[in-house]
């Protein structure tokens, strides 16, 4: 049988990731090749590694050991090893071992490396969208927040309450924003990070509103609850949503700014 | 484009002026209107006990947790009630925040709330 093949480099990309690269069979022989690569990266202090599984046509049982106790020895440096572009067999192996489970499985280097960016190096990202002051626009551009939150790994619960205050914000603007500047619409900005996701949403104000918008800040206090009251909820579950929550509407318009934790 | 919301209705055995309505779907601002006018529309007919199961429910928004209230009290001036079973978590969470949970009747399971009429 022919020895695995063992390449060392740094993602193209992102220069603080290796990537070691294996081709050929991961049997019982390829252990100690394997072993002394990975000792050697940690020493050299290259804490976050991807293993390029992409020309590995198999795997055994005692490989996997030896990948989840060199997982462990990066973990303790505040690192991480993650499985990049398995191929079926290599994949079946791993789920027959639940080492799914414990190894994150990237579809090629380059997610893997992005992942690495986004947990560990701070990583933020903007994305602006605006939509006509109409509230049939509202669905989707909730809808689009949440899957931005979930793809960034957000967990349902954090998806879910980020979803209701951009509904229950946007819906406001609509109501509350200037019908004759439908043109001009809603703006909305997602600044998202692994860490929290701070939304400003803006609107043109009606000047026949504006002092009613800056007394909307009472409602923010307690929740009304009275069966009376079939409206007006809004602002105070955002409230309690919401980590900061920020009104400041003046002639010109009303921008609504609001941070929200990532909880784990 | 409005969010999606159907409403599939089922008699309870021996409670003639009773209904399940089991909510389908996301209820927020754009299809209240719609719920309003079917729920009311049942409550006008004579049903007036109404168990709302929400087991297949995602969303709810604070425009739809009023008109809830709405049909509670509805409800209760017709002489019925309006009770709610199958409450995912995060439809829950979001009553009760508003405090709405000591306003609306809600179950766990739907034996128990069909019981309850």
């Amino acid at each position: 049988m022919e020895p695995l093949q063992i390449d060392v480099s740094k993602s193209i990309n992102f220069p603080k990731v290796t990537v070691i690269s294996f081709a050929g069979k991961m049997g019982f022989s390829s252990i100690k090749p394997i072993s002394s690569t990975f000792e050697k990266e940690i020493n050299d202090d290259n804490k976050f590694i991807v293993a390029d599984m992409s020309k590995v046509a198999s795997i055994s049982s005692p490989v996997i050991g030896e990948l989840m106790g060199c997982r462990t020895s990066l973990l303790a440096k505040e690192g991480d090893l993650v499985l990049a572009g398995c191929k079926m067999d290599v994949l079946e192996t791993l789920n027959a071992l639940d080492a799914d489970k414990i190894f994150k499985i990237f579809i090629d280097v380059r997610s893997a490396s992005n992942y690495y960016y986004w947990e560990f190096h701070g990583q933020r990202e903007n994305i602006d969208l605006s939509f006509p002051s109409d509230l049939s626009f509202v669905p989707p551009v909730r809808a689009f927040i949440r899957r931005i939150a979930k793809q960034k790994r957000y967990n349902n619960k954090d998806a879910f309450r980020i979803e209701t205050i951009v509904d229950e914000i946007c819906n406001n603007a609509v109501e509350h924003g200037a019908n004759e500047e439908k043109d001009e619409g809603i703006g909305v900005r997602v600044t998202i990070d692994r860490d929290k996701i701070e939304l400003s949403i803006s609107n043109k104000t009606d000047p026949g509103k504006v002092e009613a918008l800056k007394k909307m800040s009472k409602y923010l206090t307690k929740p009304k609850t009275s069966l009376k009251e079939t409206r007006g909820h809004g602002l105070a579950l955002v409230k309690m949503l919401a980590n900061d929550f920020q009104i400041d509407s003046s002639e010109s318009g009303t921008c609504v700014k609001i941070t929200k934790l990532r909880e784990e | 484009m409005l969010s999606q919301i159907e409403l599939q209705y089922e008699d309870i055995k021996d409670k003639s002026n009773a209904k399940i309505i089991r909510f389908v779907g996301d209820l927020d601002a754009t299809n209240v209107e719609k719920v309003v006018e079917k729920v009311f529309s049942l409550l006008n007919s004579g049903i007036v006990n109404i168990v709302a199961d929400f087991e297949r429910l995602r969303y709810v928004n604070s425009t739809g947790l009023g008109i809830l209230l709405h049909f509670s009290k509805s409800a209760k001036e017709k002489g019925g009630c309006f009770k709610i079973v199958n409450v995912n978590e995060n439809v829950y969470e979001i009553i009760e925040i508003i405090g709405a949970t000591t306003l609306l009747e809600i179950y766990d399971e739907l034996d128990e709330v069909i019981n309850s009429l």
